[in-house]
C-alpha cells in the first residue's frame, strides 16, 4: 500500500511571486503560466488528492455523527445486546478494515479514527443501558485509555488531537467532581489546569523533537499551533482572573502565574531562537496583551473618571497592537536577514 | 525559514523554462532582497491589528458616551466628521513618516468615525438609507486613499453592506435577495478564478482586500440567509419567488464555471465520462443541500481555496463547511432515527466514493510510474 504523504505541505508559498507580480511588469498570463509550472496552482495530481481527502474525511465524520446520533436516542425497543453487538461489530469491522488497508494509508488512519470513535460510543451506551452511575470523568478517562494503543499505532495527527481533547475533558469533569473542589477549591483548579497543561506540553515537545527528526511532518505545523493556542488560552486564565478580581490570594495562584511566566518564556525563546514560527509568536504576544489588558482595567477606575481612563485604555489597547505588529514585522525581517546572509 | 534561497532556485526555473526573462529575474531578486517582509504582511498580523483597532475603538466610543455628545445627533456628526478627516488627512499627508503607533491610532479612530456617523444618522435620525449613502461615500474614498489593508478590507465591507442596505426593498425582498447572491457569487469565482489579472494590474492593492471582502460578505450572508431560513418559510405567502431553488441554480452554475474553468486549465475534455460525472455529482448536491445556500456556498469556497492554493480560504472554507453542515442536519424536519439513518448513509456514500476515487488515484500513479520507468 502506498504511504500516505500529504502532497499538499510540500507545495510553495504564493505571496513572492504576488509580489514580484505587483512589483515588475509581469503580464497576467505569464504570471498564470508561472503559479502552474511551479504547481502552485494545482495540478491533476494535487486535485485527485483533495478530492480523496475531502470524500474521505467527510464521509467518515458524516457516518459517525449518525453512528453517535443513532445510540444517543436511548431505544426501547432495541435489546440491549443487539446495541452492544451492533457498536462492538462496528469498531472490529473499522479495526480489522484498518489493519487490511494498513495503518500507513490515510484510509488506514481513518478507519482507526473511527473505531477509536466507535469505542467511545460503546462505553457511552454501555453506561446508558446498566446505569453505572459512572461520572464523565471515567467514560472520557476509559476512553482515552482504550484507544491509546490505536493512537500510538496509526501516527495519525487528528487521532492524536482526540485523545488529547478527551484527557483535557476528563480531568476538567474530574475538577468539579472530586470531593477536593468542596475542601480545597482553589487546589482542584490548580489541578485542573495543570494537568491538562502539562500532558499537553509533554505531547509538544515529543512531538517538536519528532519534528527535527522526521522532516516531512515538520511542515505541518497546524497540530503543535493548535496545541500552544490551548495551552496558551487555558494558562492565561488564572492571571486573567487574578488581574479581574484584584485578587491573589493562595499559594495556588501564584505558582500558576509562575507556570504561565515560564510557559511564556519558553514558548518565547523557542520561536524567536529555535523553531522561527511567527504565528506561535503572534499567539504569545496575544495572550500577554490579553492579560495587561485586564490588569489595566483593574488599575483605571471607570467609575469615577470615565471619559479619561476610557480614553488612556483606548490609548493603551492602540498602543500594545501596535508594539507587537512592529515587533512581529521586525522579527520576521530579521529571521529573512538571518537566511539572507546564510545564504551569502 | 529558506525563503530566499527557494525563491532564488524558483525565479531560475522560471528563466529556464522561458517564462521569465533574466533581466526581469535579476530585477525580481532585488525586489525581493528589498521587500520581503516590507509588503507582505502576514494575515495574523493584520489580525492582531484590525483587533486591536477596534477595541480601541470601542473604547473611544465609550468617550463619546460619557461625554454626553451621543445624545445630541448633530454634534456626533460632527465628531464623526472630525475623526475621519484626522484619520485620512493624516494618511494621505505623513504615510511614510508614520510610525506604528499612529498607524494603528488613526485606525483605531477612523473606525470610531465611521461608527458615530452610522449611530447618528441610522439610530438616531433613524434613517438608515442615508446613513448607508454616506457610508457607501466614505467606504469609497478611503478604500482609494487609506493605504492600510485591514482598513481596505474594512471599507469593501462597509461598501458591501451600504450596498445591500439601499437595495434591500420590503416590497421584492425576494428578488431583492436572489440578486445580491447572485452578483456576490458571481463576482466571487471571477475575481478568483482570474486572480493574476487584478494582482498584476495597477491596482493590486485594492483588489486583495476586495477579493478577503467578497468572500466573508459570501459565507456571512448565507450564513444568514440560513438562520432565517424558518422566517422565510413562514412568509412564504408573501415571497412570490423560489428563493432557495434558485439560489441553488446560481450555485450549481457557479460550481459548473469553476470546474470548467479547472478542466480546461488541466487540459481535460470536459465530455469525458469522468469529467461528466462531476458536473453530475455537484448538480446532484445542489439539489440534495439546496435549502442551504451556506453549505453551497463554503463548498465553493473550499474549491476556488484549493484552485488558488490559498491558504487562508482552505480553513475558512472548512470551518464554514462543518458549521453549515451541522445546521443543515439539525434543522431537517426529521425524526431522530430518520436523521442518523440518513447520516450515515450519505457518510457510507462518500467515504465509498473517496475509496473509488483513491483506488484510480492509485492506478493512475502506478501507470504513470510504470511508463516512466519503461521510458
Amino acid at each position: 500500500m502506498e504511504k500516505y504523504r500529504p502532497a499538499i505541505q510540500q507545495r510553495p508559498d504564493t505571496s513572492w511571486l504576488y509580489l514580484l507580480a505587483s512589483q515588475l511588469p509581469l503580464a497576467p498570463q505569464q504570471l498564470e503560466t508561472a503559479l502552474q509550472k511551479l504547481t502552485v496552482i494545482p495540478n491533476k495530481a494535487i486535485w485527485l488528492h483533495w478530492l480523496n481527502l475531502l470524500l474521505l474525511s467527510v464521509g467518515s465524520g458524516l457516518f459517525l455523527s449518525g453512528v453517535m446520533f443513532f445510540f444517543a436516542y436511548n431505544w426501547e425497543e432495541m435489546h440491549r445486546f443487539t446495541r452492544f453487538s451492533l457498536i462492538a461489530s462496528g469498531v472490529m469491522i473499522t479495526a480489522i478494515s484498518a489493519w487490511w488497508y494498513g495503518v500507513n494509508t490515510l484510509i488506514g488512519k481513518l478507519l482507526l479514527t473511527a473505531a477509536a470513535v466507535l469505542t467511545g460510543v460503546l462505553l457511552a451506551t454501555f453506561g446508558m443501558v446498566y446505569q453505572t452511575g459512572a461520572d464523565s470523568f471515567m467514560l472520557f478517562s476509559s476512553w482515552a485509555i482504550l484507544i491509546l494503543p490505536w493512537v500510538f499505532v496509526s501516527r495519525f495527527q487528528p487521532l492524536w488531537l482526540l485523545t488529547l481533547i478527551l484527557i483535557n475533558t476528563a480531568v476538567f469533569t474530574w475538577a468539579s467532581i472530586t470531593p477536593l473542589n468542596w475542601h480545597a477549591p482553589d487546589q482542584a483548579e490548580t489541578l485542573a489546569l495543570l494537568i491538562p497543561s502539562s500532558i499537553n506540553i509533554i505531547v509538544l515537545l515529543l512531538r517538536e523533537l519528532t519534528s527535527f527528526i522526521h522532516q516531512p511532518i515538520a511542515n505541518a505545523r497546524w497540530f503543535s499551533r493548535t496545541l500552544i493556542f490551548w495551552l496558551l488560552c487555558v494558562l492565561s486564565y488564572t492571571p486573567i482572573h487574578s488581574a479581574i478580581e484584584t485578587n491573589i490570594s493562595t499559594v495556588y495562584q501564584v505558582f500558576l502565574i509562575l507556570f504561565y511566566i515560564f510557559v511564556l518564556a519558553s514558548l518565547t525563546y523557542y520561536t524567536l531562537f529555535i523553531r522561527h514560527d511567527l504565528l506561535i509568536f503572534t499567539c504569545v504576544l496575544l495572550s500577554i496583551i490579553a492579560v495587561l489588558i485586564s490588569i489595566l482595567t483593574q488599575l483605571l477606575d471607570f467609575g469615577r473618571e470615565p471619559v479619561i481612563n476610557f480614553m488612556l485604555m483606548g490609548l493603551a489597547i492602540a498602543g500594545m497592537t501596535a508594539l507587537a505588529s512592529q515587533l512581529l514585522l521586525r522579527t520576521a525581517r530579521k529571521w529573512e536577514a538571518i537566511t539572507q546572509k546564510a545564504i551569502a | 525559514m529558506k525563503t530566499s534561497s527557494i525563491n532564488t532556485e524558483r525565479l531560475a526555473s522560471l528563466v529556464t523554462r522561458h517564462i521569465i526573462s533574466r533581466e526581469e529575474s535579476d530585477k525580481a531578486k532585488e525586489l525581493l532582497k528589498a521587500n520581503t517582509y516590507k509588503q507582505h504582511t502576514p494575515w495574523f498580523v493584520h489580525a492582531l491589528q484590525g483587533i486591536g483597532a477596534w477595541l480601541s475603538a470601542l473604547m473611544f466610543i465609550g468617550v463619546f458616551a460619557f461625554m454626553r455628545i451621543l445624545d445630541d445627533a448633530t454634534e456626533l456628526i460632527v465628531a464623526g466628521v472630525t475623526l475621519l478627516s484626522i484619520a485620512l488627512i493624516n494618511t494621505l499627508y505623513t504615510e511614510r513618516s508614520k510610525s506604528s503607533y499612529t498607524s494603528q491610532l488613526l485606525f483605531a479612530i477612523s473606525i470610531t468615525g465611521h461608527a458615530l456617523i452610522a449611530i447618528s444618522i441610522g439610530v438616531m435620525l433613524n434613517n438608515v438609507y442615508i446613513a448607508a449613502i454616506s457610508l457607501m461615500l466614505i467606504s469609497i474614498l478611503f478604500l482609494l486613499f487609506y493605504q492600510q489593508s485591514g482598513h481596505k478590507f474594512l471599507s469593501v465591507h462597509l461598501l458591501l453592506i451600504s450596498l445591500l442596505i439601499l437595495a434591500n426593498d420590503q416590497k421584492a425582498l425576494d428578488s431583492m435577495i436572489i440578486l445580491q447572491i447572485l452578483i456576490i457569487t458571481v463576482l466571487n469565482c471571477r475575481m478568483w478564478l482570474y486572480e493574476s489579472r487584478y494582482i498584476s494590474s495597477r491596482y493590486h492593492t485594492i483588489f486583495r482586500p476586495i477579493q478577503y471582502a467578497l468572500i466573508s460578505t459570501l459565507l456571512i450572508g448565507t450564513g444568514i440567509l440560513d438562520q432565517f431560513h424558518h422566517e422565510l418559510s413562514y412568509q412564504e405567502s408573501k415571497l412570490t419567488l423560489p428563493i432557495h431553488e434558485i439560489i441553488a441554480i446560481i450555485f450549481f452554475c457557479c460550481f459548473a464555471w469553476l470546474i470548467h474553468h479547472i478542466l480546461q486549465r488541466l487540459e481535460q475534455s470536459w465530455k469525458s465520462i469522468s469529467s461528466l460525472s462531476l458536473f453530475a455529482i455537484t448538480l446532484i448536491l445542489c439539489i440534495i443541500f439546496y435549502q442551504s445556500p451556506s453549505l453551497l456556498a463554503a463548498l465553493l469556497v473550499l474549491l476556488l481555496g484549493i484552485e488558488r492554493n490559498n491558504r487562508i480560504l482552505i480553513p475558512l472554507a472548512i470551518i464554514a463547511l462543518i458549521y453549515s453542515l451541522g445546521g443543515y442536519y439539525y434543522n431537517l424536519e426529521l425524526t431522530l432515527l430518520h436523521k442518523s439513518l440518513l447520516l450515515m448513509a450519505s457518510g457510507i456514500l462518500l467515504f465509498a466514493m473517496g475509496m473509488i476515487s483513491h483506488r484510480y488515484t492509485q492506478k493512475n500513479n502506478n501507470k504513470g510510474k510504470q511508463h516512466y520507468d519503461h521510458a
